[in-house]
C-alpha cells in the first residue's frame, strides 16, 4: 500500500498547543496581517527581509459572495541561543477570510475603510526534537537515542514546551486584543496596548 | 568574514513625540560615537483618515581597529499619527501624535577585511583564532560593548519620546 509522507515522518516532534479563533464582523484586514506580520519578527520567526519571510501559499480569489483569502505561514526558529539547532519551535498559522467585502465606516466623524467577513486563524504549534537529524542519520548515535532524550532531555523539553505554549497563547491573544475578544494575558504585560484595533481607537 | 547579531531592542510608543528630534538625537549620537551615519530608506505613504505612516531604515558603521566593526541597525516606523501644535518651552512646535515602533539591533563584524576569506584551510584558522585566541576579547569587551552603545541608543530615544528610560 502506498505510503503518505509528509514534512514530520520520521520526525521526533509534539503538538504544544492548537486553536482556531473564529470571527464575523467588520474588520481591516491589512491592520490584521500586519499585526500578526509584526509579532512574526518580533519574536524571531522571520526576519524583516521579505523573501526569507515564510508564507508559503497566499490565495486571493474574487467570487459572487465576496473576496476569499487565504495564506499559510510555516514559521521556525531556534529556542535556544547560539549555534545550538537541536530544538526547534515550529508555528504553523493558516488563515482563511470568506465573503469579505469592502465597507465604509464613520467613527468619530472620519470615513474609514474596513471589511466586513468572516476570518478564521488555526495555529499549531510544535517542539521537534533533533531538528538538524544529527543523532536520527547517526549510526552510532541512533542505538542511545531514546535513553538520552528520555533521561538526559526531559527537562529542557518541559520547559520549553511551556516556552512554546505561552508565545502561542500570547499569539492568540495578539489575535483575540485585534478583534476585541476575551484575551487571557493582561494587555499591559503583554505590550497590546500599542497596536491599534479593529474600532480604530 | 564572521558577523554575530546581537539582541534586538524593540520600543513601542503611543502619544506625542517629535520626530525631528529623535532622528537629529540618533545622528548625534551615531556621530558623537565616531560611527559614520547612513540612511538608507525612507518611505513615505499617501495619509489615510487614520494617519500618516513612515517608514526609516539607517544604521551607523565603526571601525574599531583593523580586524572588528560595529554596526548599529535602526529600523523605525512611524504611523496612525497626525501633526499636533504643541506650546513647548514657550514655543510653538509641530509635534506628532501616534504610534511610533523603533529596533535597535547591532551586529558585531569579525575581519570585515575578509583575511580570512579563501581557502578552507584559512577558514579553519580563523575558527581557531576566535574560539581561542581572542574569545575573551570578543565576547567580553566587544560584545559587551556594542551592546552597550545599542542600550543608549534606545534610552535615547525612549528619553526623546519621554518615556521612562529602564536600562
Amino acid at each position: 500500500m502506498a505510503e503518505i509522507f509528509h514534512r514530520y515522518t520520521g520526525v521526533e516532534y509534539k503538538e504544544v498547543t492548537k486553536f482556531t479563533v473564529n470571527y464575523r464582523e467588520v474588520f481591516v484586514l491589512k491592520d490584521l496581517y500586519r499585526r500578526m506580520y509584526e509579532w512574526i519578527i518580533e519574536n524571531d520567526y522571520a526576519t524583516r527581509s521579505d523573501p526569507d519571510f515564510p508564507e508559503r501559499y497566499f490565495l486571493d480569489k474574487t467570487g459572487a459572495a465576496g473576496k476569499e483569502v487565504w495564506w499559510r505561514w510555516r514559521c521556525k526558529k531556534s529556542p535556544l541561543p547560539g549555534k545550538q539547532k537541536f530544538w526547534r519551535f515550529d508555528l504553523d498559522i493558516d488563515c482563511h477570510v470568506l465573503t469579505m467585502k469592502n465597507v465604509e465606516l464613520v467613527v468619530q466623524g472620519k470615513k474609514f475603510k474596513a471589511n466586513k467577513g468572516e476570518v478564521e486563524v488555526q495555529v499549531s504549534a510544535k517542539l521537534i526534537m533533533d531538528a538538524s537529524g544529527e543523532w536520527r542519520k547517526n549510526a552510532l548515535l541512533k542505538p542511545f537515542r531514546g535513553w538520552y532524550f528520555k533521561r538526559t532531555l526531559s527537562k529542557t523539553k518541559d520547559m520549553l514546551e511551556k516556552e512554546l505554549y505561552n508565545e502561542a497563547f500570547e499569539f492568540r491573544d495578539l489575535i483575540t486584543d485585534y478583534l476585541k475578544l476575551k484575551a487571557f494575558i493582561p494587555t499591559k504585560l503583554a505590550g497590546l496596548e500599542f497596536a491599534p484595533r479593529r474600532t480604530m481607537e | 568574514m564572521e558577523t554575530r547579531k546581537m539582541p534586538t531592542i524593540r520600543i513601542k510608543h503611543k502619544g506625542i513625540f517629535d520626530i525631528n528630534d529623535i532622528l537629529q538625537g540618533i545622528k548625534d549620537f551615531l556621530e558623537d560615537d565616531y560611527f559614520k551615519f547612513h540612511f538608507p530608506q525612507h518611505k513615505f505613504k499617501i495619509p489615510t483618515p487614520k494617519g500618516g505612516e513612515h517608514k526609516l531604515k539607517m544604521y551607523g558603521e565603526r571601525k574599531v581597529n583593523e580586524y572588528v566593526k560595529y554596526k548599529i541597525n535602526l529600523y523605525i516606523r512611524v504611523f496612525d499619527y497626525t501633526e499636533i501644535e504643541v506650546i513647548k518651552e514657550g514655543k510653538k512646535v509641530k509635534m506628532f501624535n501616534g504610534r511610533l515602533y523603533a529596533e535597535v539591533s547591532g551586529d558585531l563584524i569579525l575581519d570585515f577585511e575578509k583575511r580570512f576569506g579563501g581557502s578552507a584551510f584559512l577558514q579553519g584558522l580563523q575558527d581557531f583564532f576566535h574560539k581561542y585566541v581572542i574569545r575573551r576579547k570578543i565576547e567580553d569587551y566587544w560584545e559587551d560593548d556594542i551592546i552597550l552603545k545599542m542600550v543608549n541608543l534606545g534610552k535615547l530615544i525612549r528619553e526623546k519620546c519621554e518615556q521612562e528610560a529602564r536600562t
